[in-house]
């Protein structure tokens, strides 16, 4: 019995590999993203994202990366075309009444990652408490108001609930327990590696990481930077692994920072589509944008 | 030169060892030199236990408002005159439940001047109506019951918001005592109280001149509804408690009513409508608890019950009470029974707790004595492997709750690894400075209170977890453990261990509840020295 060897597989579209979507709306009819299929090694990708300079007051606390097309679970990269946290082949059960192409297919307010995580059957969702703003994430991490009041329980004013590092809604996304925030250095599947560690790299929580899977680990480098007299930093995302998916490569990108005289968090959440899979370049670069302060959720 | 190093501090353990041993312990140590372990590797397949495997009950109850507004007056009409509002509302909703389900039942509790005089209600059907709405026979704080049988009515005059939040919570509070003096299993309740309403909250005064109870006297109240679901040892008997409110008036609503109920609902996590002359009131349109959650893996511990590290010597322990057989030898109690003195506490409690393994110097069997003869329970109701007795009179750790100081290490695998199991969390701590944290050792079976550098030839066990299959009623999981170390005879074959198996799950939606399961089997010795666990060994 030993562990198991096999190539980490990922998933290709059914139909060719040349035409590559940027974006997927409903009226279309998509080429099935949950045929699996082996290859040797994925394309992968780098991001850099340059000049990144915290707010003023704020310094900088953490980056993170997180890979919204695809997750790997049973030494598999599995695609994830509506990027709501459940790979394709998990938005199969008829009960939920949930699909691949639409993160809450049901438009309630309450994902289908949340359905499915909870087990909720199509009768079950229909006693959930009545959801008045669907859309609305106050604290951005990424969970709605009423997903976090309803099932989560986490604050839906505090990104970061039980104060982990982690944000809510990754946690609820890695099954992790976002009111718990000693979950963030255990290693459940024994790999040395802890769960906060795995979280960043994209990595599986609940399985154990093997020298096949790790090659697809997020790496990350930072160096410092100057923009105008101020300490700003390059921020690297390094070996993003591209999928065949129609809805184009997403990741999301987390800058966390801290104040400097207080204990307020902020944390700025965009997702950026890759749409390129040009080679031969070193990096896709994104200028470091700011933003608006209302882009920003703060938390004492 | 690190590897002589870590010798030479290992040696120097060793010899320290020495030192402070009788004769005795010199032969048991030649035992359990590290680097004489014999090792198992631990296979094991296992799946979340499927959300509707556990046994959770609902009830709801119906707070209804019988103020004379219902009635009117010569000048206004009433707002439910002959009670088919409220009370087809309650049948309507009762009759959706076509299927009996014995976890569901029905509570009512009217409130206002009327409460408490018999009349002024209507039912399609009373007597089914009485049958369904069970529950009633509650004597505290329900002074009337015996005499209404219509329910358990809040007679605070007026129309008294505070006064039936209070009779809801004793009803409730009572609920779950009487849950919780079921010392052989846990039942948990989800609690829906439906607030239902025509006025604002007025105790007294004239038109235009009312009394109105404060809105943060109301809020508080609820809070305090709320507040049942922890309280006390409360947890793990209550899943969720709800408060909805609504608010059914005529022609003309009631807008500062109608904000402090959806205040309310805010602070109960519940629902607020509002409804108008001629419409229906619609109790399935409250949004209600969902008791069958799946359930996630949090994270799985192998243990084996026949070896335990004292001072960084991992030892023999036959009947797996936490004390070595060596020292239950040295302490004269048996080394092959794990409560020698058979007074329901195990020898390894009552030398942790008293400094000797029995309450009798000579540990005679059958000496029930004093501490222990206060308790009238002795089975594990939270099934952590420490009776009811150890915890509630020794240990001073929950009864009813398998993780008391929420550190995710069941208590009964804390007390074995000789860390705490109540108070304080110290899972993250690294109190042996080997830069492993306690939480961790606990999971690799290494001596969480001694450096693990300082152990020749130690072995931690390796976990190798794989997914196997995942749907939405579970996930399932494929294990392999290597290098668990085991007693070994004079021979040096394994013996037949008996292996320990820890599931802790939670359900990270919903109610954050945390669960756990447990396997056991012996090694057998005449086998390869491996052990397999199956779906069906797990409880």
């Amino acid at each position: 019995m030993a562990g198991p060897m096999s190539k980490i597989r990922i998933a290709l579209a059914l139909l060719g590999t040349a035409v590559v979507l940027s974006a997927c709306t409903e009226e279309q009819i998509m080429p099935l993203d949950i045929q699996r299929a082996t290859i040797a090694a994925p394309t992968t990708a780098n991001l850099l994202i340059k000049n990144y300079c915290p707010r003023t007051g704020f310094r900088y606390l953490d980056f993170w990366g997180h890979a919204l097309s695809y997750k790997i679970s049973s030494s598999q990269i599995l695609v994830d075309t509506d990027r709501d946290g459940l790979a394709n082949v998990q938005e199969t059960d008829p009960s939920l009444g949930i699909n691949y192409l639409r993160a809450d297919t049901n438009e309630d307010g309450y994902s289908d990652l949340l359905v499915y995580l909870a087990g909720f059957t199509l009768e079950a969702q229909s006693h959930l408490r009545f959801c008045a703003a669907a859309d609305q994430d106050s604290d951005f991490d990424g969970l709605t108001d009423c997903e976090e009041q309803t099932i989560t329980h986490t604050d839906p004013f505090k990104f970061d609930t039980d104060q982990d590092g982690i944000p809510d809604g990754i946690e609820i996304r890695k099954s992790m327990n976002p009111l718990d925030g000693a979950d963030k250095d255990q290693n459940p599947s024994g790999d040395g590696i802890t769960n906060i560690s795995k979280v960043k790299q994209n990595l599986p929580i609940y399985e154990t990481v093997t020298d096949d899977v790790k090659a697809f680990a997020f790496q990350y480098a930072i160096t410092s930077t100057e923009v105008n007299g101020q300490t700003c930093f390059n921020l690297r995302i390094n070996n993003i692994p591209l999928v065949e998916v129609t809805s184009g490569n997403a990741v999301r990108l987390m800058f966390m920072e801290r104040q400097t005289s207080s204990d307020r968090y902020a944390l700025k959440s965009k997702d950026y589509l890759i749409e390129s899979l040009t080679r031969g370049i070193d990096a896709y670069e994104v200028q470091y944008e700011q933003g608006a302060d209302a882009e920003w959720s703060v938390y004492q | 030169m690190r590897w002589v190093l870590r010798n030479l501090v290992g040696v120097s353990a060793l010899s320290l060892g020495l030192a402070a041993c009788n004769s005795e312990r010199l032969e048991e140590l030649d035992e359990i030199r590290a680097t004489d372990y014999k090792t198992t590797d631990v296979y094991a397949n296992f799946c979340t236990s499927d959300a509707s495997a556990v046994k959770s009950k609902l009830k709801f109850i119906f707070v209804l408002d019988k103020s004379g507004s219902n009635q009117g007056t010569a000048t206004e009409l009433g707002t439910d005159p002959d009670g088919s509002r409220r009370y087809d509302a309650i049948m309507h909703f009762l009759d959706q439940s076509v299927i009996p389900d014995p976890t569901i039942s029905y509570a009512l509790v009217n409130f206002s001047t009327n409460a408490s005089r018999p009349g002024n209600d209507r039912f399609i059907d009373k007597a089914a109506f009485e049958t369904k709405v069970i529950n009633q026979k509650f004597e505290s704080g329900c002074v009337y019951a015996d005499k209404y049988d219509s329910g358990c009515p809040a007679d605070g005059g007026w129309t008294n918001y505070l006064n039936a939040y209070s009779v809801v919570n004793e009803l409730i509070a009572h609920d779950i005592q009487q849950a919780k003096d079921n010392l052989d299993e846990i039942e948990s309740s989800s609690y829906v109280v439906f607030f239902v309403t025509d006025g604002a909250p007025i105790t007294g005064g004239t038109p235009g001149n009312y009394i109105y109870q404060s809105t943060s006297d109301i809020l508080g109240a609820v809070r305090g509804l709320k507040g049942l679901e922890t309280l006390g040892e409360n947890e793990p008997y209550v899943d969720i408690i709800q408060v909805h409110s609504l608010f059914y008036y005529n022609q003309v609503g009631d807008p500062a009513a109608e904000t402090l109920l959806e205040q309310v609902a805010d602070e109960g996590e519940g629902d607020f409508y509002s409804v108008s002359a001629g419409e229906l009131i619609d109790f399935t349109r409250f949004g209600v608890p969902i008791r069958e959650v799946k359930r996630v893996l949090r994270d799985v511990f192998v243990q084996n019950t026949n070896t335990t590290w004292e001072n960084g010597l991992l030892k023999a322990d036959s009947d797996g009470d936490t004390l070595s057989d060596v020292t239950e030898e040295r302490l004269g109690s048996d080394p092959s029974v794990a409560d020698t003195d058979g007074n329901g506490v195990d020898d390894g409690v009552e030398y942790r707790t008293n400094g000797k393994p029995c309450k009798d110097l000579l540990c005679r069997p059958g000496s029930f004595a004093e501490p222990y003869s206060s308790c009238t329970s002795f089975g594990d109701l939270d099934s952590d492997r420490l009776n009811d007795c150890e915890e509630r009179v020794a240990l001073d750790s929950y009864q009813s709750r398998w993780d008391s100081n929420s550190d995710w290490i069941p208590d009964g695998l804390a007390f074995a690894m000789y860390l705490a199991y109540s108070g304080n969390a110290e899972g993250s701590l690294d109190p042996d400075g080997d830069l492993v944290s306690t939480y961790q050792e606990v999971k690799d079976n290494t001596p969480p209170l001694f450096p693990n550098g300082s152990i020749v030839g130690l072995k931690q066990a390796k976990y190798f977890l794989t997914v196997e299959s995942d749907d939405r009623i579970r996930t399932c999981y494929k294990l392999q453990v290597k290098d668990l170390a085991m007693r070994s005879d004079s021979k040096g074959n394994v013996m037949a261990d008996l292996i320990r198996i820890w599931v802790v799950e939670n359900t990270a939606v919903i109610d954050n509840k945390s669960f756990l399961k447990i396997a056991e089997k012996r090694v057998d010795p005449n086998g390869n020295g491996a052990i397999t666990f199956e779906r069906g060994d797990f409880q």
